[in-house]
C-alpha cells in the first residue's frame, strides 16, 4: 500500500462560469500522493485545464482544495516556491535571451540551480546567447523545460507540455523527465491528447468528462478491472451476454471491452489484454455519454 | 537573492530601448552637437540666460554671471530629456502588464513565487523612480561633458573663467534639485501612472487608449450634462483633473520658469523649497491615495488574469 502523504486534496471543487451556466468543474473529489505522476485526461472543454489552474492558484473556485497544505487561491507565490508548471509551448517572454532567462530564474526562484539548468541546456541545441524569440518551439520547451527541472520542486504539473512539437522532441521530452528529473520525492500532474505517449510512465489516471471525474484510479486498478478480449468467431454471443462496456471491430475481429470482470470468465471467451488508455478513453467517455 | 532587484533589472532589459538607449541616444546627439558646434561653428552663438557668447570671442565674465549662465545651461539641457522621458513613462505603463498578457508570458512568471504585490510595485517603482533615475544620470553625464567642452573652448580662446563652469556646487545642487524634481514628478502624477498601469492589467487591447478613452468619454459626458443642466462642473471633470495635475507637475512648472526669466529655473536655490512644499501639500497625498487604489486595483486584476 502507498505510505506517501496526500499532497493534493480537493473535495467538492467547483467553478461556474456565466453564472452557473458552465459548469468547469462540477464537484471534483481528488486525492494525489507524492511520488505519483498523473495524467488527467479529458476531451477539449471538459475542465482539466481549469482544474490545473485552480491547483496552481490561477483561478477562483469554490469547495476545498489542499496542495501541499496551502491553499492555492491564496497562497499562490508561497506554493510556487514548491509547484511548478509548464503551462504550454508558447509562454516564455520573446523579448529575453536564455541567459537573461536563467539570470531572473535564479533571482527569483530560491530553489533554482544555476548549474543543473546549465548541464541540462548543454545536452540540448539551445545557445546560451540566444533570444527565445529566435528559438523553434522545440527548443523553446528544451528551455523551459531546462529551467523547470533545474528547480528542487515537488509538484510539476505539465498543461499539454508538447503541444505543437514533433515526435522525436516530444519522446525526448519525456525521456528527459523521467530520466533526469522524477523521483519518488516528486509528483507529476500532465494533461495532454497524445495520452499514448504518456501512458507507459504513469502511475494514475483521471478521466475527466463536463467538469466531472468519470475515472480516478492508479494504473494497477485500472488494469485490473478493465480487461479487453479479442473474441473468437464462435463466442460472439457469449461474450455479449457478459455485458461489455464497448466493443469495436478491428480488421475483422471484435474487440471487446469488460470492466470488473475476472480473467477467468473472460479468458474462454478469446485472447485477453490489458485496453491502451486512449481505447479505455473512448470507451468510457461514450459510455458517459449513453448514461445521459 | 533579490526578487525586487531582479524583478527591476528585468524591466530594465524588457524595455532597453526606451529606458536605456534612448537616453544615451540624446546624451550623444547633445553632446556631439555642442563640441560640433564649438569646433566647427566659427561665428556660430550661443545663448544662453541673455548673454550671447560666439565661439570666436574672446570671454571675460563675472563669476556671478558665469555661475548664472551655468545654471541656464543645465536647466535647458534637461528639456530633451525630460519631455521623452515623460512619454516613455506613460508608454511604459500602458504595456507594462498588457504585454504580458498579450503573449501570455504571464503563466510563466506566475510559475515563479513572487507576488501580484511585488510585481505591481516593481512597474510602479520602475515608472516612478527606475527609468527617471537612468535619464537623470544620462542628463548629469551631458552636462558635465558639455560644460566641460565649453571650460575648454572658452580656455583655449583666453577666456579666464573655465574652472566656474565645472563647479562642482553649482553642477551637484543642480544634479540633486533635478533628481529631487524627477521623484517629486513621479509621486504628484501617481494617480496618474496607476490609472495606466489599472487600465494595462484589464484592457483587451491598446490600454492607453483605453486610459484616456475613459477619461475623455465621463468628461464628454459631464460636460453634456453641464450644458443641460446649466451647472459648472468643469472642474470637476476627469480631463480637468489630469490637465491641471500635468500642468502643475514639478518638470512642467519647472520649464515654464527656465524660460521666464524673473523666475528660478529648476537647480536654482528658490526650486527645493518649492519641490519641498508639494510634500506638504494635501493634494500631494490625495493623489497618491487615489494612486495607491489604482494600484490595488492593478493588482486585484493580475490576481485573476490567467491568460
Amino acid at each position: 500500500m502507498n505510505q506517501q502523504p496526500v499532497i493534493i486534496q480537493a473535495k467538492g471543487l467547483t467553478r461556474h462560469y456565466q453564472r452557473g451556466q458552465v459548469k468547469a468543474l462540477d464537484g471534483i473529489d481528488l486525492s494525489i500522493r507524492r511520488g505519483r505522476i498523473v495524467g488527467l485526461i479529458g476531451p477539449n472543454g471538459s475542465g482539466k485545464t481549469t482544474a490545473l489552474k485552480a491547483l496552481l492558484g490561477l483561478t477562483p473556485y469554490s469547495g476545498q482544495l489542499e496542495v501541499l497544505g496551502m491553499d492555492p487561491a491564496k497562497q499562490r507565490d508561497a506554493l510556487m516556491e514548491r509547484v511548478c508548471f509548464i503551462a504550454d509551448v508558447a509562454v516564455l517572454p520573446r523579448w529575453a535571451r536564455v541567459d537573461q532567462m536563467i539570470d531572473i530564474t535564479e533571482g527569483l526562484h530560491p530553489r533554482f540551480s544555476r548549474q543543473r539548468c546549465l548541464d541540462y541546456l548543454k545536452a540540448s541545441s539551445v545557445r546560451l546567447d540566444a533570444k527565445v524569440s529566435a528559438l523553434s518551439r522545440g527548443m523553446v520547451v528544451q528551455l523551459h523545460l531546462a529551467l523547470v527541472m533545474a528547480i528542487d520542486a515537488e509538484i510539476l504539473v505539465l498543461d499539454e507540455p508538447t503541444l505543437g512539437l514533433d515526435l522525436l522532441f516530444r519522446k525526448q521530452f519525456y525521456a528527459n523527465l523521467i530520466n533526469d528529473y522524477f523521483n519518488e520525492e516528486r509528483t507529476i500532474v500532465i494533461t495532454t491528447h497524445q495520452v499514448e505517449e504518456i501512458e507507459h510512465i504513469l502511475t494514475d489516471l483521471v478521466f475527466i468528462k463536463n467538469g466531472r471525474l468519470i475515472l480516478n484510479a492508479s494504473m494497477d486498478e485500472v488494469m485490473k478491472r478493465y480487461t479487453e478480449v479479442r473474441v473468437s468467431p464462435d463466442q460472439k454471443e457469449a461474450a455479449k451476454a457478459l455485458a461489455p462496456i464497448a466493443d469495436r471491430t478491428v480488421m475483422g475481429q471484435p474487440i471487446l471491452l469488460y470492466q470488473d470482470q475476472s480473467l477467468e470468465a473472460l479468458a474462454h471467451l478469446g485472447t485477453t489484454q490489458s485496453p491502451s488508455i486512449s481505447d479505455l478513453f473512448v470507451a468510457l467517455m461514450a459510455k458517459t455519454s449513453e448514461g445521459h | 537573492m533579490h526578487p525586487m532587484k531582479t524583478l527591476l533589472h528585468r524591466e530594465l532589459i524588457e524595455n532597453k530601448i526606451s529606458s536605456i538607449w534612448l537616453p544615451l541616444i540624446i546624451a550623444a546627439i547633445l553632446v556631439v552637437m555642442v563640441i560640433a558646434g564649438l569646433i566647427w561653428g566659427h561665428g556660430a552663438t550661443f545663448s544662453i540666460d541673455g548673454i550671447e557668447l560666439s565661439a570666436g570671442d574672446q570671454l571675460s565674465l563675472a563669476l556671478d554671471e558665469s555661475q548664472g549662465m551655468v545654471r541656464a545651461l543645465m536647466s535647458a539641457l534637461a528639456l530633451p530629456f525630460f519631455i521623452p522621458l515623460s512619454f516613455v513613462v506613460i508608454f511604459y505603463l500602458a504595456h507594462a502588464l498588457f504585454d504580458e498578457r498579450k503573449d501570455r508570458s504571464i503563466l510563466f512568471w506566475k510559475s515563479l513565487p513572487v507576488s501580484d504585490r511585488l510585481t505591481v510595485g516593481s512597474k510602479i517603482l520602475t515608472a516612478v523612480v527606475v527609468i527617471p533615475l537612468v535619464y537623470w544620470c544620462a542628463l548629469i553625464i551631458t552636462q558635465v561633458l558639455i560644460l566641460t567642452a565649453f571650460s575648454v573652448a572658452f580656455a583655449t580662446q583666453g577666456g579666464g573663467f573655465e574652472l566656474a563652469l565645472i563647479n562642482p556646487v553649482v553642477i551637484g545642487g543642480h544634479a540633486l534639485t533635478a533628481l529631487l524634481a524627477l521623484l517629486t514628478h513621479g509621486l504628484w502624477l501617481l494617480p496618474l501612472y496607476g490609472w495606466v498601469l489599472f487600465c494595462s492589467s484589464w484592457a483587451p487591447r491598446s490600454p492607453l487608449m483605453v486610459a484616456i478613452a475613459v477619461i475623455a468619454i465621463i468628461s464628454l459626458i459631464m460636460n453634456l450634462w453641464q450644458a443641460l443642466q446649466s451647472m459648472n462642473l468643469t472642474e470637476f471633470t476627469p480631463l480637468y483633473w489630469v490637465a491641471e495635475r500635468v500642468n502643475n507637475s514639478p518638470l512642467s512648472l519647472g520649464f515654464r520658469l527656465s524660460f521666464d526669466p524673473p523666475h528660478p529655473p529648476v537647480g536654482q536655490a528658490g526650486s527645493v523649497t518649492e519641490l519641498v512644499g508639494y510634500f506638504s501639500s494635501l493634494s500631494m497625498w490625495l493623489g497618491v491615495g487615489l494612486g495607491m487604489i489604482w494600484l490595488a486595483g492593478a493588482v486585484w486584476m493580475r490576481q485573476r488574469a490567467n491568460a
